[in-house]
């Protein structure tokens, strides 16, 4: 174990410092409860830590006195969307907020649906710890202590998306470097690395399966490699059933590479890492939780399936959601085209509940240099074509894991525009993404040449560091400024 | 060569990144002292020549030196308003500002409150003119009173720092409030430091993605 500590490049380490440090900023600047629902996120964990037990799709009280005490405390409701609005400036409102959060409130609700009575409860747990290990009681300090499990997280995300970007692009040294410390430095993750939502669960076991695949590409898929493949997915799916969008790439991917190498065992390994967790959790949900087996119950804002609709319907809104729309298609976006007003304005930067975000110049700059890296990325695999096309199984397995999250994004998007009537696209979302992100700027950067790259790696990790910090001063401005 | 040229393109963005920085900071710019948190979405409360409109329980903020409130005038000159701060019977402050302003944000001078008040009626009248009214939400209740007449509703309310001052000046106060309503780890300091740890690991990061340290073979 230690050797293979020791074997990690010291940039890997670097990139986990950043996400670590950046998530610590931002665990502390976000005011409490002041991220994309992070109320009921905050509930599950406060809720697990105190009864061991999960929330159902149940009707019932949801938050406990504690948490609503916050909400009111912190005028939760009132700033949110409200950019006049900001949470309690002056001494008297935290004395306010501290004497009745030691007023002997309740801690626990009824454990009812709140819109995750379904979701899984890996990422919940790792809050739980925080929640519990916390040397003090008062929920306040507990939430802080949650935050820090999306903290450790955001470090792991960012050394497994520095190794994968080493492992696609071995040489040169300072490509994978400088794509690495970009993603460790990529504002929305930073920002959700301080704030306590699965999505950092997710994120890291996505980084985590991925640099395994490609590692199993480079080296063979091993034992050991089968499962930390099958655990890596498997516990990105039990903190955020999301994960669900990854298993038909991960199932070919495994099934290329035990057919390339003859590698049968690992297959079976990472058959077994995968599935018997989730089997596991499966007969928790039957027999202890009394919850549905995986899904349902909740619907959608449970994390649980649309309701069947119009086949044709959907694949029109999939495709609209990433693609311009074609003309024999109904335009499902008048206003908008989610692949920009959504996903990539969010990823460049939208924050708190969404009601602060970079100017659009920001993303403009950010998908003019992605598209030229993608460019020099493109005229790489050109110039190298033999060895490209010799690569094809393992460009179909990222294909394959990236077309099945998108996927599953656009088909959870058409259900819940149609149950609920709001938008579900966010730049977040794409989280699980962030290895493929980090791998193309690493191929970019190497397409771009010795001697420009080098300079070009250096620009873009200063740009990277300032956006990050440039989020974080936004972020000042907009609740204490 | 690309190297040193990758640590001269890098010494100079950061360079420009730092003025560019620093020129924001250094701006000066009017900053609120606090607001009710009130969002101005509908009308709630007309203001009429000689009838006093109340808003009850208001908290003050610290160096407060305007009321600022949201005003639909319909396009005309709006009316004369003085605006009293009020507690226990007791004036605790007063100030007024001439009309003519149009629909908007509109700020009432007052004496720079010396410490946070709670528990203040916050009250306006128009003293001439056409008749105006206030913006804010109309959910709230039992706190508002026109003339003697409680009515359901609540209207926004800001109240501005004196005079115009830098990010720079105000770091002070925004570490302050950084410190509000939080877990008792955040504290003014943990402010400074945070900014230090941030500033310092990106400092890390551009050495390394500039570096010559080409040693990371693949294990």
């Amino acid at each position: 174990m230690r050797r293979r500590l020791h074997s990690v490049p010291r940039a890997a380490w670097l990139c986990a410092l950043v996400a670590v440090v950046n998530g610590i900023a931002w665990s502390l600047l976000v005011p409490p409860l002041q991220s994309f629902d992070e109320t009921v996120h905050v509930y599950y964990g406060q809720f697990f830590a105190e009864t061991y037990n999960v929330p159902r799709p149940i009707p019932g009280s949801v938050l406990s006195e504690d948490e609503l005490a916050i909400v009111n405390g912190v005028k939760l409701f009132d700033v949110v969307g409200n950019t006049d609005g900001h949470p309690p400036w002056t001494e008297v409102e935290d004395d306010g907020l501290d004497k009745a959060l030691v007023s002997g409130l309740g801690r626990v609700s009824q454990g009812a649906d709140g819109g995750v009575g379904a979701y899984p409860p890996l990422y919940y747990a790792l809050g739980a710890i925080g929640y519990k290990l916390s040397p003090w009681e008062s929920l306040l300090d507990r939430l802080e202590a949650m935050r820090l499990a999306s903290v450790l997280l955001a470090g792991l995300t960012a050394l497994f998306v520095c190794l994968f970007a080493r492992e696609l692009v071995p040489r040169p040294v300072w490509a994978w470097r400088a794509a690495g410390l970009v993603a460790a430095f990529q504002p929305i993750f930073g920002f959700l690395s301080g704030v306590f939502n699965p999505d950092m669960g997710i994120a890291a076991g996505s980084a985590v399966l991925f640099y395994g695949i490609a590692r199993a590409w480079r080296r063979g898929l091993t034992l050991r490699l089968g499962v930390l493949i099958g655990a890596a997915l498997a516990g990105a799916f039990l903190s955020k059933l999301a994960a669900a969008g990854f298993v038909p790439g991960a199932a070919l991917a495994v099934l290329l590479l035990a057919w390339r190498q003859k590698a049968y065992r690992g297959l079976f390994s990472f058959a077994a890492a995968a599935g018997v967790p989730v089997l596991v959790y499966m007969a928790l949900n039957k027999f202890l939780w009394d919850r549905p087996l995986l899904l349902g119950g909740g619907g959608v804002a449970s994390g649980g399936p649309p309701k069947p609709g119009n086949f044709k319907e959907m694949l029109t809104y999939v495709w609209e959601s990433f693609l311009p729309r074609l003309p024999f298609m109904q335009d499902r976006f008048v206003y908008d085209f989610p692949l920009w007003d959504r996903y990539m304005r969010g990823w460049v930067g939208k924050f708190g509940w969404g009601d602060y975000q970079f100017p659009e110049w920001v993303a403009i700059v950010t998908a003019v240099v992605l598209s030229l890296l993608l460019i020099a990325a493109i005229a790489l695999a050109v110039r190298h074509w033999g060895a490209f096309v010799r690569r094809w199984p393992e460009w179909l397995s990222y294909a394959g894991l990236a077309l099945g999250m998108l996927f599953l994004l656009g088909y959870t998007g058409y259900g819940w525009k149609r149950d609920t009537g709001t938008d579900f696209e966010q730049g977040r979302y794409l989280l699980p993404l962030m290895a493929l992100y980090a791998g193309l700027i690493a191929a970019g950067l190497r397409g771009l040449g010795a001697r420009a790259g080098p300079v070009i790696a250096g620009l873009l990790v200063v740009a990277a560091a300032s956006h990050s910090i440039w989020a974080q001063l936004m972020t000042i401005a907009r609740f204490y400024g | 060569m690309p190297r040193s040229a990758s640590k001269i393109g890098a010494a100079f963005a950061v360079l420009a990144l730092v003025a560019v920085l620093l020129a924001g900071l250094l701006r000066s710019r009017p900053h609120y002292a606090g607001t009710n948190a009130v969002r101005a979405q509908q009308l709630v409360a007309p203001l009429k020549p000689g009838r006093t409109v109340c808003q009850k329980g208001e908290l003050v903020p610290f160096k407060a030196s305007t009321v600022e409130v949201s005003v639909a005038t319909r396009g005309q000159p709006g009316p004369p308003l003085t605006a009293e701060l009020r507690r226990g019977g007791r004036v605790l402050a007063r100030g007024s500002r001439r009309g003519g302003y149009r629909d908007g944000l509109v700020a009432i001078p007052i004496p720079v409150v010396r410490k946070t008040l709670v528990g203040v009626d916050v009250c306006l009248r128009a003293t001439a003119g056409v008749p105006a009214q206030l913006y804010g939400q109309v959910n709230g209740q039992g706190k508002l009173v026109i003339g003697r007449r409680s009515v359901p509703g609540v209207f926004r309310i800001a109240y501005m720092r004196p005079g115009r001052e830098s990010w720079l000046a105000l770091a002070p106060t925004i570490a302050h409030r950084f410190a509000q309503a939080k877990t008792r780890v955040a504290t003014p300091f943990t402010l400074w430091l945070l900014l230090v740890a941030v500033v310092g690991v990106a400092g890390l990061a551009v050495r390394a993605a500039v570096s010559d340290d080409d040693d990371e073979a693949v294990a």
